[in-house]
């Protein structure tokens, strides 16, 4: 019997979006500041495109249940999402909530409480798609054990992880990437320049 | 990463060998040699006598890692004074034909002195103009200059983004900063600063620093490493982040009452501390 994960994944395949290699396109949620603020960062270094590949979801905190749905017919249709929290300054329920919606949609697992650097601020050491770091962005998220393949961590903590969905891949960031695409930070740059080609 | 320690921190007195034998016996992998500082390297020295020293250097199982200068105070390529900016030209040239000889690819110069009496857009319009000039000497002797971050001191260049729009007008890759992580606490953070300029950093000074002694009081606000409120895991974390792999290099002030030679030990155990990143 199909639980409801299941049973949202495979009903979404019947939505197929024509997708292309090259540029991105975003989903943001409205009223946002932290999702505005991270937005502006990708759009320096992204080129928009309504057919992209690569989808990129700044600084979310709540997605709408229909917009949950078209992710997850993206990626099952070979799209890239890059889900990127906003959860830095959220409240206990607004974590929980995206806790829930992380694993009834695409089967990731957050810790229920952030990680914050002792002595004001810490790198994350990114191992893919280029070994590369970058400055923490306040309170992280962590992902639990089997939310995916790790791909960024810090003193330990998995913070960004990715993982195949169907005929594409989640990447979810704990910490946002936005802020410092913004600051014109040069490695987080290079980060999502060799995503961005590589999808 | 390779560790070295300034001449300058030789005991006065000391003969040139003893020196460079205690910085080997200390565990450093190279010497920054001072132009005007110790005896044995002044303007007046010649390249015989610069050929003898880094017969000395090597004879010790050192490298030179970098040449500065103690002269820029005095003699500035943003002077007024045509023969004081001439001066500056000569003994930073100087510096670059010498680093040829030492087989060593950078310098170190402090340009730029702000003062009551000649004012920061002067100073900055004759300093770009100097480091223009001089970056195609630089380019020819394939000999990189670091514009160190003295900023407090030059009242000059006081934020990672302005000596960043600086190096911008200069536009040349063979002049960068050398950076001194003990000369931002009034401003701002090492490792921001480090993160900022990245591939520019031509050298890396090392020192800690005393916060809340200020620079207004009878006693240096400088103190040796660990010992002072530089972040230490912070600045390791961003050098690594940044990809820099080259020189640090000690610039400490003579600290020791007694044995000064212990100075040197603890520092390049200190240093490799540091390196491995276990702080």
């Amino acid at each position: 019997m199909l639980d409801r994960r299941e049973f949202l994944l495979t009903s979404a395949v019947s939505v197929l979006p024509t997708i292309r290699s090259g540029g991105c396109r975003f989903l943001v949620e409205p009223g946002n500041p932290l999702a505005a603020e991270s937005l502006r960062g990708y759009r320096r270094r992204l080129r928009e495109s309504a057919e992209a590949r690569l989808i990129v979801v700044p600084g979310f905190r709540k997605l709408s249940a229909g917009q949950l749905i078209a992710l997850q017919t993206s990626v099952l249709n070979g799209a890239c999402v890059v889900l990127e929290t906003g959860l830095a300054f959220a409240s206990g329920e607004e974590i929980a909530a995206q806790s829930a919606d992380l694993w009834n949609h695409f089967g990731i697992r957050i810790a229920p409480q952030l990680s914050k650097a002792t002595g004001g601020f810490r790198y994350i050491r990114y191992h893919w798609p280029i070994d590369t770091m970058v400055r923490d962005f306040s309170a992280a998220v962590v992902l639990e054990p089997g939310s995916g393949e790790p791909i960024g961590s810090a003193a330990g903590q998995v913070l960004a992880i990715r993982r195949r969905v169907g005929q594409g891949c989640m990447i979810y960031l704990g910490s946002p990437l936005g802020p410092a695409l913004l600051a014109e930070d040069k490695q987080a740059e290079s980060w999502i320049r060799t995503l961005s080609e590589g999808v | 990463m390779k560790k070295s320690i300034g001449d300058n921190l030789i005991p006065k007195g000391m003969k040139v060998e003893d020196g460079l034998a205690l910085v080997k016996r200390a565990g450093f992998d190279g010497i920054e040699l001072w132009l005007g500082d110790q005896p044995w390297f002044q303007m007046a020295t010649t390249d015989a006598q610069i050929r003898e020293l880094y017969r000395q250097v090597l004879d010790a199982g050192l490298v030179v890692s970098n040449v500065p200068n103690a002269l820029d105070w005095d003699e500035n390529v943003s002077d007024r004074d045509p023969k004081k900016r001439a001066a500056a030209f000569a003994h930073i040239t100087r510096q670059i034909e010498v680093a040829q000889i030492f087989n060593c690819d950078a310098i170190l110069v402090v340009a730029g002195l702000v003062t009551e009496a000649v004012p920061y857009n002067e100073v900055y319009a004759r300093t770009v103009e100097s480091m223009k000039s001089l970056a195609e000497k630089a380019a020819a002797a394939k000999v990189k200059i670091g514009v160190e971050n003295c900023c407090a001191e030059q009242k000059f260049l006081m934020s990672p983004r302005e000596f960043a729009l600086f190096l911008d007008e200069v536009r040349s890759p063979w002049v960068g900063i050398h950076l001194d992580v003990g000369n931002i606490h009034e401003t701002g953070f090492p490792e921001q600063w480090i993160e900022i300029h990245g591939p520019r950093i031509t050298r890396v000074h090392v020192k800690d620093v005393l916060r809340h002694r200020g620079r207004c009081g009878d006693q240096s606000v400088y103190t040796n490493l660990f010992l002072g409120d530089n972040n230490w895991p912070a600045i390791r974390g961003a050098l690594q982040k940044v990809g820099y792999d080259g020189w640090i290099i000690a610039e400490m002030e003579s600290r020791y009452r007694y044995a000064p030679d212990q100075q040197f030990f603890d520092t390049s155990a200190a240093m490799s501390r540091f390196i491995s990143g276990n702080l």
